[in-house]
């Protein structure tokens, strides 16, 4: 029995991986969600150079992008319940599971980038594109819905992808700042347990490489049938 | 369907979730047991792990289910969670008591309250290739010693050492088991510091070519440690019935099924 792989323990570990699989996607989902929302808000504040907002929104992308995600997931798990705590004078951090403080982290981390992606794809869009709607009357919300945002869509969509795969592979560090039980904290888990680590990692990286193949191929499915009729444009 | 519809809706949606939210804030009834929530070690075998059933296990769990048995006022709630994540909330207040084979120092004995019954005697030893060449930290002058990580208690043991006798020997960091054990085989680094049950793991698994030390370079009993402002009802609670668990045998019998030893020990 080789010291790092043993094939046996790794034939029996991999199925325990693969049914905790749910739970790093619901992780990635709800912090997607999240972080979608939050994104539009600051992309239109940037876009549309609403004041202060915008201020705040520029630091605020600066400051997500530029910090490690493992320090601010410790800086939500720590912090966030004390302040909560202080404000209401519920003590959350007893209550609530630490998967809200998690998500939050996540959701608040990929709400910079997907807001940068939302921002590149509307920039994206030819300005003519927006003179054309409101010279024939359009007010600038319906310029924005039905010009804009539809053709926005199809450009973002790969920036979204590819944030979408990162945070997913981001959701490893939930365990090392908040102990979740996810894929990454079960590899760990039992490579304490077992004594054996290589075989749970070998085990990881297939699945997530399996999810972020899934993924791509999922892109482009959406991105060529959003590009019917435009050939040209791929 | 309008915005202008959907935007009362959103509202009235947020308020009712906020109301049953602070409805679930109910007061407990006087004959029901207060919940006590209790973290633990979800990766550290055979103290507090998952088994292959996914259900927590070990030494140090059944320990505290025994003393939750005991205690009809509380009923424990375990928070399973890596090592440092355990101390970092119990001091953020989002648990009540920790345990994790905590043996004492200064620093974590500023940080939080400590219970008086120990319930492990912990002894780290050297462990190196030849076990008999390293028996103090003066052997190690010159040389390297492998630390897990740097939350644990022999990391501060060894650098508190090394930090007042003008850094004699270099600490280098391999959290990883089996490649710890290469490195010690290799001679990357010198030694390392363990516990028997740590030692004998090793050579179990992984057949490992090393020696443990006859001298041993620290003792300590374990203990649960609470939070220092509000814990010192529950501590006296835990340590009465820990001492009871200890007087009737059965922490000891508790170190056999799982150290194949009575590792236990009487009050600090």
């Amino acid at each position: 029995m080789s010291r790092f792989f043993d094939w046996s323990h790794f034939q029996w570990l991999f199925p325990r991986l693969l049914e905790v699989v749910p739970l790093t996607l619901f992780i990635t989902l709800t912090s997607f969600a999240v972080g979608f929302l939050l994104a539009v808000f600051i992309a239109l504040a940037r876009l549309y150079r609403i004041p202060v907002l915008n201020q705040i929104a520029v630091v605020y992308v600066s400051f997500m992008r530029g910090t490690p995600i493992l320090i601010q997931l410790f800086i939500c798990n720590l912090a966030l319940p004390a302040v909560i705590w202080g404000i209401t004078g519920v003590n959350v951090g007893r209550i609530w599971s630490p998967l809200i403080f998690v998500i939050a982290a996540y959701g608040l981390n990929a709400a910079a980038f997907l807001s940068e992606d939302f921002r590149a794809a509307v920039s994206g869009v030819d300005s003519g594109q927006q003179e054309a709607a409101l010279s024939i009357g359009m007010t600038r919300f319906q310029c924005f819905r039905y010009v804009i945002a539809s053709q926005a869509v199809r450009i973002a969509i790969p920036g979204f992808s590819n944030s979408f795969s990162n945070l997913l592979k981001d959701s490893t560090l939930a365990f090392a700042a908040a102990g979740i039980m996810d894929l990454m904290g079960t590899v760990q888990a039992i490579g304490y347990a077992k004594y054996r680590y290589l075989e749970g990692y070998v085990g990881a990286a297939a699945i997530f490489f399996a999810l972020c193949i899934f993924l791509e191929f999922g892109t482009h499915f959406i991105i060529r049938r959003l590009s019917k009729g435009l050939s040209a444009v791929k | 369907m309008s915005y202008k519809k959907i935007i009362p809706l959103l509202l009235a949606a947020i308020l009712a979730i906020s109301l049953f939210s602070a409805c679930g804030k109910a007061k407990t009834g006087d004959g029901e047991p207060t919940e006590v929530l209790v973290g633990v070690g979800a990766d550290f075998s055979p103290i507090s792990f998952y088994n292959d059933d996914k259900e927590l296990d070990g030494f140090e769990y059944e320990l505290l289910a025994a003393i939750d048995d005991r205690l009809p006022e509380y009923t424990f709630t375990y928070k399973p969670s890596d090592f440092t994540n355990i101390l970092l909330s119990l001091e953020s207040g989002k648990i009540d008591a920790a345990a994790h084979l905590f043996e004492y120092n200064i620093e974590r004995g500023d940080k939080f309250l400590y219970g008086t019954e120990g319930y492990i005697h912990f002894d780290l030893y050297f462990v190196s290739k030849t076990g008999a060449e390293i028996n103090s930290f003066e052997d190690l002058a010159g040389k390297k010693l492998i630390a897990d990580g740097n939350g644990s208690n022999s990391f501060y043991i060894a650098n508190k050492w090394n930090e007042e006798h003008g850094k004699p020997f270099e600490i280098i960091f391999e959290p990883t088991a089996p490649i710890l054990i290469e490195d010690l085989e290799s001679g990357v680094g010198d030694a390392t510091l363990a516990s028997v049950s740590q030692y004998d793991g090793w050579v179990r698994e992984y057949n490992a070519d090393i020696q443990i030390s006859d001298a041993v370079v620290n003792e300590s009993g374990t203990f649960i440690l609470f939070n220092k402002d509000t814990g010192a009802e529950l501590q006296a609670a835990f340590d009465k019935a820990l001492a009871d668990l200890k007087t009737e045998g059965f922490v000891a019998e508790l170190s056999i099924k799982w150290f194949d030893a009575d590792v236990s020990v009487k009050a600090k």
